[in-house]
């Protein structure tokens, strides 16, 4: 398939997949460039300097790149096997948000804790955690379901993991944070999908959380609003439309080629907070349609560097994590730039690797490293030697291996 | 272990689908990149208003909406913040307490063009993690440093920086266009409209509205209308209209005095109509200057159905040629010389002067005047209409009239806009003088200038507009106006005019003053409106070079003496200092109470503030000089 890729044959035993880690570097970049173009204009307005939030976002380099050094050089193994620690503190800390004098109202949300010299977000953390924890406890060999799969006799497996799941996703929304907890429920969903939940299993996830779902919207007079407002963005312009209109304009004044890099107008005055969820409109006004394809692309050929490691690898965990990581980065990506653009209802959702905020940037940061480091292949196992992309032939030898 | 693949392609289709869903948003808002009208609004700074010499009369400045974003307020903090807020922002705390409290918008605005020392405040409590949930943003706000001046012809923008009147409606498009061409953008930089050079002087407009304004005073009248053009090339140097209002906040006048009076107001001219009806008569061949009419103190007519026509005049002048109709303006004389013409002549050479329509300015809300065509006439028309009744006109017309005649009867386009710059400094649009059409022969226009010099000589009615070392073709008015209730005459509401071309021999500038309802002791054009076009007159030989008798140039003695040098004084008011030679500011640097700063060298040739304005203690004058 796409096996004559010139970085296919720059790859060694021991080195991770670098068309992965340009990918990522790539959108580092992009995503920095973009932040300071976006934001000086509002930081301006708030009366301190043009690169005010990316001078910000820049300290956070630091820490994230030590994350990802830790996720991508120690051993998928010795991280597996402390899974049940990981697992307990990433829960734990979803609890801080709740302590008096620890967590930090902010927006109308309390989804951060108050470290003094930084704030910190636990929902973030969460969100790899989860995929990590699932990967492992849904691979068939450490369940011990047996080599049937997940079929009505193996549900039992999955009430465990799901109940804690939904524990975790509970806490976060009950921090006020909807759509971060969406996310963590979405990418673990993806996970129990690839690792073979049965149908039943998702029948009655649907047939408990669309109700639950229904009412939380309908109970919030902020979210009722959103909705509201998505499916009528002109009715309230002043109101929780304004950010999402401003995006619009910004976007459409872009037209095709866009206006260049750092001569974008409109997202200077007219989307608010435009350094955080709405970055990507800064983006598209610059760069155009022609940029938002680029930046497709870019994500595209990253996705298919981090599945081809989740179809390549033998092993189920590693499978089921790089898969899972994956999806977890493309789905922050695609209902960011959804919100955007005004095809979903507005919910703060951060883009990756582009918006304003040190606990996003240092777990996008650790994600990158463990899909770096799971691209490297297992090293307790025969690697397959195979590099295609190419299911077939991953199915038929998958058979003999079973 | 079989069937993980097609679990995973399930997703990843899932995914594409829903890219290629967003991807189809962001293609459908792209191929549409101008349907949002709004899409450039705040994006694009209006362009400059300046005057002849590039003084700014019109900026875009930064000013601030302040707004509350309610997600991100505080329900602890926000009612002391809003306190505070009232009392930055002059509302009433109460009120602010109760929007926020009733959330039906997650985003109001406070107020809107605040100035911006009180938004840094604003920001600067931000910066120390107060006024959570309050956001300032920035927007352009019209700016007009020397207020009120030219008010009428400069015109104002309403909320959304649009141009609602006078130049700033005319021009609106080239000042604040709806998108700048891509090449125009400059990083760093906002793109600006064009730039409108006026070819009014800002000097002569000041020391005009100086007059007119001491002129209301003395009049006690209802309006007043002051135009100064340069008759060469049919620039209007100065445009003053009375009332007026300050456009940075033309709420705070009451809507009548934004009334641009020169160029929306039509009215009967009076006597002063009598040098171009007169000139028409001898122009179409009729009348000459030594045809002599007799004047027993009324036009008397008898048209052949025997109908008898009497128009009074003021005396009784006897024996007049045009020359004495002009000097103590006889209605019998002119009514008689309009005898010798035709009608469809008459009416055909008078919209050959370019009244009946608009102007070539065609300002906003501008008028045509009113002059019906002969079929339409009666049998008194023809003598009213000389007499200037019965006939409407705008002062703008008057004005543009007059370069007929201060031009060997070539009438010219009246310019108050000389062109229009682009941000870079490059002309994008220029209006040179531009003349339209011959009205009359060199001769008639020549002998007609002439024969309006006695209008200032002693006896004239225009005699009070005379300078004595000037020679000045003056006519005098004094209009009946209609009583809009009676439909007849009015016995008190008057016009009364004056029209000056000056230097008569070789003519620079046409001045005309309209006095609408004066209510002093006395209403006759000769009588109030003469002495003020004198002071006007004398205001821009000040401000020109236009030779005077007693100016050394004409009477040179071989020998130059040079004035002492004196050290410039600024008192209470800030003087004119255009032109001032570095040398003599000097002294200004020593003043403890003045932040004077001096940029270049040589002579003034802008400062700030404007001439005329208060100076206080402190306060800091800005000289640029070249």
């Amino acid at each position: 398939m796409s096996s004559g890729f010139d970085v296919e044959r720059m790859r060694t035993a021991k080195g991770g997949d670098p068309g992965l880690l340009a990918a990522f570097l790539l959108l580092a970049g992009l995503g920095m460039a973009t932040l300071w173009s976006a934001s000086s204009g509002y930081a301006i307005s708030l009366g301190k300097s043009g690169a005010y939030f990316v001078i910000r976002q820049a300290l956070y380099l630091v820490p994230s790149t030590l994350v990802f050094i830790l996720c991508a050089y120690v051993p998928i193994d010795k991280i597996r096997s402390k899974i049940g620690p990981i697992t307990l503190i990433g829960l734990g800390a979803l609890l801080l948000p709740f302590v008096p004098g620890l967590g930090e109202n902010r927006n109308g949300a309390s989804r951060w804790i108050d470290l003094r010299i930084a704030t910190f977000q636990p929902s973030e953390f969460w969100k790899p955690i989860a995929v990590l924890y699932l990967a492992h406890v849904l691979d068939r060999r450490s369940s011990g379901s047996g080599e049937t799969g997940f079929g009505f006799d193996g549900s039992a497996a999955l009430i465990a993991p799901f109940l804690l799941i939904s524990l975790a996703c509970l806490l976060i929304y009950l921090q006020n944070d909807f759509s971060t907890a969406v996310v963590a429920a979405l990418a673990s969903l993806v996970v129990f999908w690839a690792a073979g939940a049965p149908y039943s299993f998702f029948l009655g996830i649907g047939a408990v959380t669309a109700p639950l779902a229904a009412l939380s919207v309908l109970t919030s007079d902020f979210r009722l609003r959103r909705i509201l407002a998505f499916l009528f963005p002109a009715y309230e312009p002043h109101g929780q439309g304004y950010q999402v209109l401003g995006s619009i304009r910004a976007i459409r004044s872009g037209g095709f080629f866009g206006k260049g890099i750092g001569l974008g107008t409109v997202k200077l005055s007219s989307v608010p907070e435009v350094q955080s969820d709405f970055v990507f409109s800064a983006w598209a006004e610059e760069t155009g349609f022609v940029g938002v394809l680029a930046f497709f692309a870019l994500w595209a050929f990253m996705a298919w560097r981090a599945f081809r490691i989740a179809f390549n690898e033998p092993d189920a965990f590693r499978s089921y994590l790089a898969f899972g990581l994956a999806s977890l980065l493309l789905v922050e990506m695609l209902i960011n730039v959804a919100v955007a653009v005004g095809a979903v209802p507005a919910t703060g959702m951060a883009l990756p690797f582009f918006s304003a905020g040190g606990s996003a940037l240092i777990s996008s940061a650790g994600v990158c490293g463990l899909l770096y480091n799971l691209s490297r292949g297992g090293s307790e196992r025969e690697r397959g030697g195979e590099d295609e992309f190419g299911a077939f032939r991953f199915d038929a030898r998958e058979v003999g291996d079973v | 272990m079989k069937g993980r693949s097609w679990r995973y392609w399930t997703i990843i289709g899932a995914f594409s689908l829903f890219a290629l869903f967003v991807l189809y948003h962001y293609a459908a808002l792209a191929a549409h990149p101008n349907a949002d009208p709004e899409a450039q609004e705040i994006a694009i700074d209006r362009g400059n208003i300046v005057d002849r010499s590039g003084r700014i009369l019109a900026m875009d400045t930064a000013l601030y909406n302040v707004a509350v974003w309610r997600p991100e307020t505080d329900e602890k903090t926000f009612p002391t913040d809003a306190n505070r807020l009232a009392s930055m922002l002059g509302l009433d705390a109460a009120d602010i307490r109760g929007t926020w409290a009733n959330g039906s918008a997650d985003f109001f605005y406070l107020k809107k063009r605040v100035q911006p020392q009180v938004a840094k405040a604003i920001q600067a409590a931000k910066a120390n993690g107060d006024f959570q949930g309050v956001v300032v943003e920035k927007v352009s706000g019209r700016l007009y440093p020397e207020k009120s001046l030219a008010s009428h012809l400069v015109g104002f923008v309403g909320d959304g920086n649009r141009g609602l009147a006078g130049i700033e409606r005319k021009y609106d498009e080239q000042l604040l266009p709806d998108s700048v061409p891509f090449g125009q953008l400059k990083p760093g930089g906002r793109p600006r409209g064009d730039t409108v050079v006026l070819s009014i002087d800002a000097n002569i407009q000041y020391s005009l509205e100086e007059i007119a304004r001491q002129a209301m005073v003395d009049t006690k009248a209802h309006a007043l209308i002051l135009l100064a053009m340069d008759s060469r090339t049919g620039e209007m140097l100065a445009y003053v209209a009375l009332p007026d209002f300050d456009p940075n906040d033309y709420l705070a006048s009451p809507p009548e005095n934004w009334y641009d009076w020169p160029s929306v107001y039509a009215y009967e001219p009076g006597s002063v109509f009598k040098i171009f009806s007169l000139s028409s008569v001898v122009d179409l061949g009729g009348a000459t200057f030594s045809t002599i009419f007799y004047c027993d103190g009324a036009y008397h007519h008898t048209t052949p159905s025997g109908q008898v026509i009497t128009i009074k005049c003021l005396g009784v002048h006897g024996a007049v040629n045009i020359q004495r109709i002009l000097e103590v303006s006889c209605n019998a004389g002119a009514g008689y010389a309009s005898d010798t013409v035709d009608p469809l002549d008459f009416y055909t050479k008078l919209i050959s002067y370019g009244f009946g329509s608009p102007t070539g300015l065609a300002l906003p809300g501008e008028t045509a005047g009113l002059l019906r065509p002969p079929n339409q006439w009666s049998a008194r028309s023809k003598p009213t209409i000389a007499i200037g009744q019965e006939v409407l006109v705008s002062a703008l017309q008057m004005v543009s009239a007059a370069t007929a005649l201060a031009n060997g009867g070539v009438l010219l386009k009246p310019i108050v806009v000389e062109r229009l710059v682009d941000p870079a400094g490059k002309t994008v649009w220029d209006n040179p003088p531009q003349p339209l059409r011959r009205v009359i022969s060199p001769e008639v226009a020549a002998n007609m200038l002439k024969a309006m010099r006695t209008g200032s000589s002693l006896g004239g009615t225009g005699f009070r507009a005379g300078i004595p070392d000037v020679p000045m073709a003056v006519k005098t008015g004094t209009a009946q106006m209609i009583d809009p209730t009676t439909r007849a005459y009015s016995e008190k509401d008057y016009i009364a005019s004056t029209m000056a071309i000056f230097p008569a021999d070789a003519p620079r500038i046409i001045l005309y003053l309209a006095i609408i309802k004066p209510r002093g002791d006395q209403y006759y054009g000769g009588r109030i409106a003469a002495p003020v076009v004198r002071e006007a007159a004398e205001a821009i030989l000040g401000l020109t070079d236009i030779p005077r008798g007693d100016s050394p140039v004409a009477a040179h003695a071989g020998t130059v003496t040079v004035p002492a040098a004196v050290q410039v004084a600024v008192g209470a008011t800030m003087p004119d200092l255009t032109g001032t030679p570095k040398r003599l500011l000097l002294g200004l640097l020593g003043r403890k109470d003045l932040k004077v700063r001096l940029s270049g060298d040589g002579y003034v040739v802008k400062q700030s503030p404007a001439p005329g304005s208060p100076v206080a203690q402190g306060a800091e004058i800005d000289l640029e000089l070249k």
